[in-house]
């Protein structure tokens, strides 16, 4: 009786750890491994507050910036508020500065509007098609904010151009959302986003 | 029989140079089969050199489909690894060569706005931009901050890009290739460049069947396998084969014809043998003429050559008949043969002095072949025939001698009428139906197949440049941009009048030197004032040091790069010259006007420009040929008496006009190509009148003339069913001009002999 009550334990034990571990699970590959990890991560809505470090080639320190993204299923508006203000927003026809109160589309910046949409967005079916996605572990203590990082992270390594002309690869890590974005240029620039909720997120509108 | 041998002997010794002289220079020449390059050009030759160097010129492009895109992308990656021979332009080029290009440009160019704010020292707004564009998520361009840390350079980059980006239209550019979808449908657009003049068939030819021998070894590997393919290589190459076919079909059907006539007429192969030596050495005569005057050799000008068949039969008969009469007859017809020769080159020398290429060729190679033609009958024929050696068949004669006597029939009342009625009827006809048309986009007909890939890859790739663009010329480089720079306004107000949609100058990437200079000093201003101090404070990085090196036209993306020229030193060509490429445009005569009044800017559309040069030469050939009628009558006026110049005269005006309106009547409008034809039936006509105006027997010439007139027509008829619309319009003029005149003919001998009879 204890034996048959033993391998029950150890079947339902065994079912439970292969759902909460699927990256221990032998017969995925990594781009599936890294997709399920990113669709348990709750879909980020509404207001955003973000805190930007962006280290530029040439320049002794980081350049560093906070203000908000509002996410709306067709847009993404980039608001800085510190150290200066300004406004951009992304969506699938490109980047669309604001100058003068209007926003004005950038020439080229198709897939890279689209793309900042697909990130936040989770659309995997995107990132599928232009990225090589792995799952990687979390770069906790590296860091250059020095902040601990929590969580797991997918590494993307874009497999096209132009995409491919701008990226060595990005860094999504989050744990149970999207917490932190991580943008390393070809140039040679890094870019460290960290995302937190705003209290008042499904309020507040550009 | 000395005199025998040492004819024959000359003549084998001038086979022999001219099969040398071919032999040795053929495989040198490379063959043209553009029908575009025969036409004239500009008045200037450089105008001519930039349309055919103009690297669209040697573009093709490929689009291949009906797999995954897995699968797409390996097929192009193996098409262009089989192909190292075409320069392959790709996305990946065009990014290296603009990353190179912003590199260089940093610190050198700016915005309009930017310009202002900074000679208006609004330095608070440009750091604000550069803030907003170094904390935005968007990649920065490399290296930039060290020469611009305000980043002027990446904004200008991004105006002038956007022209760029609506190039590409909804297609993603990859390494290699473009790709995109259509109707749901994955597809790879490969662009190249080739080495080669897509025109030089010698070339373009086997280059063309490699290309597609590959796609087609790939479709065996992909049976889904598609392609679409687009650029001149591939009508030059259809317009050479079609020519090449349609010049031996036709010259083939043409000799076999003549020889089952002169089969029919003689029954023997002697007349037969030297019929085709004669035709031979005309057009081994006629081929080195033209290997010798012209670099070029072009395919369609043999095409029209095939005529040579035609008129130098037309000496073979009389030679042949006149030698069966005896030599006192050969004597007696040999004036009229040199009187005919001396018609028929004025009427082909004319064409020499017309600017087309192509009828030249086509004039020195009937000037050379149809002498070498009354050469052989002047002199191999008498010694290669003996007097009543051969038989002519009496059908023939019975054929002649009906025609001579159909015409006896009229008394004199009743001949002038006929010719009277015919001339007046065929001229109202003429004038009822009248319309010429000087495009030459109609000249050559698109093959279907090619016209529906051509509109396929224009739905995929997008809105083109349009065919036609603004030249702008100057003395210097400096004063070219300077000069595009003055025309900016001129083309921001058409634009926003709707008869632009878009422009591409060299002037939008590369400022004048002082500009460059100007806009240095302003920012090294900028940089030592306060906001700028805080600005490269606050970046932590020092101030850029004054740039010397500045950005020239070598810096350029080679795609900019190719709208500069320097035409080659001549009389009236500018030092330098720049292509504004247009997009959409559509400027009538107030924009040509504006333009005009700059002085340096003119609007120039090949099509437009050949089609009016066409209209000029028709117009000149208008005048010429009816000059040399008039010269021609008045002369034959002089030597035959007023009455029968007369009625040549009406003979040539309804061999004319019917000849024209046959072409009218079946809805086509004139070209010069039907002129071209109307010089050959007058050429042709007039020699039929001498012959029937000249002492000799009438139903004796009337057979030698009914003769050569069928393998004429034979001749000539062939072309009426070309592909080619200009082809097929010659060729149905002179088909019906010597129908006509053959027919009509006789009665010139009538009214002669009633005319004398009278008297």
């Amino acid at each position: 009786m204890n034996w048959r009550l033993g391998f029950l334990l150890w079947v339902l034990a065994s079912a439970s750890a292969a759902a909460a571990a699927p990256v221990s699970d032998k017969a995925q590959t990594p781009q599936a491994t890294a997709l399920q990890q990113m669709a348990s991560w709750q879909l980020p809505q509404g207001k955003l507050l973000f805190t930007q470090q962006k280290w530029i080639r040439g320049l002794k320190r980081p350049l560093k910036s906070q203000g908000y993204l509002q996410l709306s299923p067709q847009s993404l508006d980039w608001v800085t508020e510190q150290p200066v203000q300004s406004a951009v927003r992304l969506d699938k026809q490109g980047v669309q500065q604001q100058l003068a109160g209007t926003f004005q589309l950038q020439a080229g910046t198709e897939l890279i509007g689209h793309l900042m949409l697909a990130v936040l967005q989770q659309d995997q079916a995107f990132l599928q098609q232009y990225f090589s996605l792995q799952p990687v572990q979390s770069s906790a203590g590296q860091a250059p904010s020095g902040q601990e990082q929590t969580g797991q992270c997918v590494q993307l390594v874009p497999l096209q151009a132009p995409l491919t002309n701008f990226y060595r690869h990005i860094v999504l890590c989050g744990e149970g959302s999207l917490s932190r974005i991580e943008l390393i240029e070809l140039a040679g620039n890094r870019s460290e986003i960290l995302l937190t909720a705003a209290p008042d997120s499904a309020k507040t509108a550009l | 029989m000395k005199k025998t041998t040492l004819i024959w002997s000359c003549w084998l010794a001038l086979v022999l140079l001219c099969s040398a002289y071919l032999s040795w220079q053929l495989p040198q020449r490379h063959w043209s089969s553009s029908i575009t390059a025969a036409f004239p050009g500009s008045d200037a030759d450089w105008q001519r050199d930039l349309v055919a160097n103009h690297s669209a010129n040697r573009q093709i492009r490929l689009a291949l489909t009906g797999l995954s895109e897995t699968q797409l992308a390996s097929v192009a990656a193996k098409f262009q690894q089989q192909n190292p021979q075409l320069r392959w332009i790709t996305p990946e080029q065009h990014w290296q060569q603009l990353q190179a290009y912003y590199q260089g440009a940093a610190g050198l160019i700016a915005t309009e706005t930017a310009s202002q704010q900074l000679a208006g020292q609004q330095y608070q707004r440009l750091a604000d931009a550069a803030w907003q564009q170094l904390l935005s998520p968007l990649p920065l361009a490399d290296n930039m901050l060290e020469r611009d840390p305000l980043l002027l350079s990446q904004a200008a980059m991004q105006q002038t890009a956007s022209g760029l980006s609506q190039q590409f239209h909804a297609l993603t550019p990859a390494a290699g290739w473009l790709k995109g979808k259509f109707e749901n449908e994955p597809f790879v657009l490969l662009h190249a460049e080739l080495a080669i003049d897509p025109f030089d068939s010698e070339l373009a030819v086997p280059l063309h069947a490699m290309l597609l021998q590959q796609l087609h070894v790939l479709q065996q590997q992909y049976p889904e396998l598609r392609w679409q393919h687009s650029g001149l290589l591939f009508h030059a190459v259809k317009a050479a084969s079609t020519a090449k076919a349609e010049m031996s079909w036709y010259g083939g059907l043409s000799m076999l014809a003549i020889v089952l006539l002169l089969w029919w007429v003689f029954a023997s192969a002697k007349p037969l043998l030297l019929a085709v030596i004669t035709l031979g050495s005309a057009a081994l005569a006629g081929l080195v003429a033209v290997v010798w005057f012209f670099e070029s050799p072009h395919l369609l000008a043999f095409v029209f050559a095939t005529t040579l068949i035609g008129v130098a039969i037309d000496y073979s008969f009389h030679g042949l008949l006149a030698v069966q009469q005896g030599p006192a007859f050969f004597r007696r017809m040999l004036p009229g043969l040199s009187l005919s020769l001396l018609s028929t080159l004025l009427g082909y020398a004319a064409l020499l002095l017309l600017p087309l290429t192509i009828l030249n060729q086509v004039a020195v190679f009937m000037l050379a072949g149809l002498t070498a033609a009354y050469l052989m009958v002047c002199f191999v024929y008498p010694v290669a025939l003996e007097q009543q050696s051969l038989q002519v068949a009496a059908s023939a004669r019975r054929g002649a001698n009906l025609l001579v006597q159909f015409w006896q029939r009229f008394n004199r009342r009743q001949a002038w009428m006929l010719f009277g009625i015919g001339a007046m009827f065929s001229a109202l006809l003429f004038l009822l139906l009248v319309k010429f048309s000087d495009d030459v986009r109609g000249f050559n007909q698109l093959d279907p197949t090619l016209k529906q890939h051509e509109q396929h890859m224009l739905k995929l790739s997008g809105q083109q440049w349009d065919n036609k663009f603004l030249l702008v010329s100057a003395d210097q480089s400096e004063q070219l941009l300077e000069r595009e720079s003055q025309l900016r306004p001129l083309l921001q107000a058409w634009q926003q009048q709707g008869l632009l949609r878009d422009w591409q100058a060299v002037s939008d990437w590369l400022p004048t030197i002082s500009a460059q200079q100007q806009l240095q000093q302003q920012l090294q201003q900028a940089y030592q004032s306060a906001v700028g101090q805080q600005f490269l404070q606050q970046l932590g990085v020092a101030v850029p040091l004054p740039i010397s090196q500045w950005l020239t036209a070598k810096d350029l993306p080679d795609f900019v790069q190719q709208q500069l020229y320097t035409p080659a030193a001549d009389a009236g060509a500018p030092a330098k010259v720049s292509l504004i490429l247009l997009r959409e445009s559509t400027l009538g005569k107030a924009q040509l006007a504006q333009l005009s009044q700059l002085g340096f800017a003119q609007l120039f559309d090949p099509i437009e420009d050949a089609s009016a040069k066409v209209a000029g030469v028709r117009h000149q050939l208008s005048i010429g040929l009816a000059t040399a009628v008039v010269v021609a009558i008045l002369l034959l006026g002089w030597y035959y008496g007023v009455k029968r110049a007369f009625a040549i005269t009406l003979f040539l005006q309804i061999a004319v006009c019917s000849a024209l309106n046959v072409s009218l009547l079946l809805g086509q409008a004139l070209t010069l190509f039907h002129l071209v034809g109307v010089l050959l039936v007058v050429a042709l006509a007039l020699d039929y009148a001498i012959f029937f105006a000249s002492k000799l027997e009438a139903a004796e010439v009337q057979l030698a003339v009914g003769l050569s007139a069928i393998t004429s027509m034979l001749a000539f008829g062939m072309l009426a069913f070309s592909q080619t619309p200009v082809i097929a319009g010659f060729g149905q003029t002179i088909l019906t001009g010597i129908l006509v005149a053959v027919l009509t003919a006789p009665l010139i001998t009538r009214i002669g002999n009633l005319e004398t009879q009278g008297r």
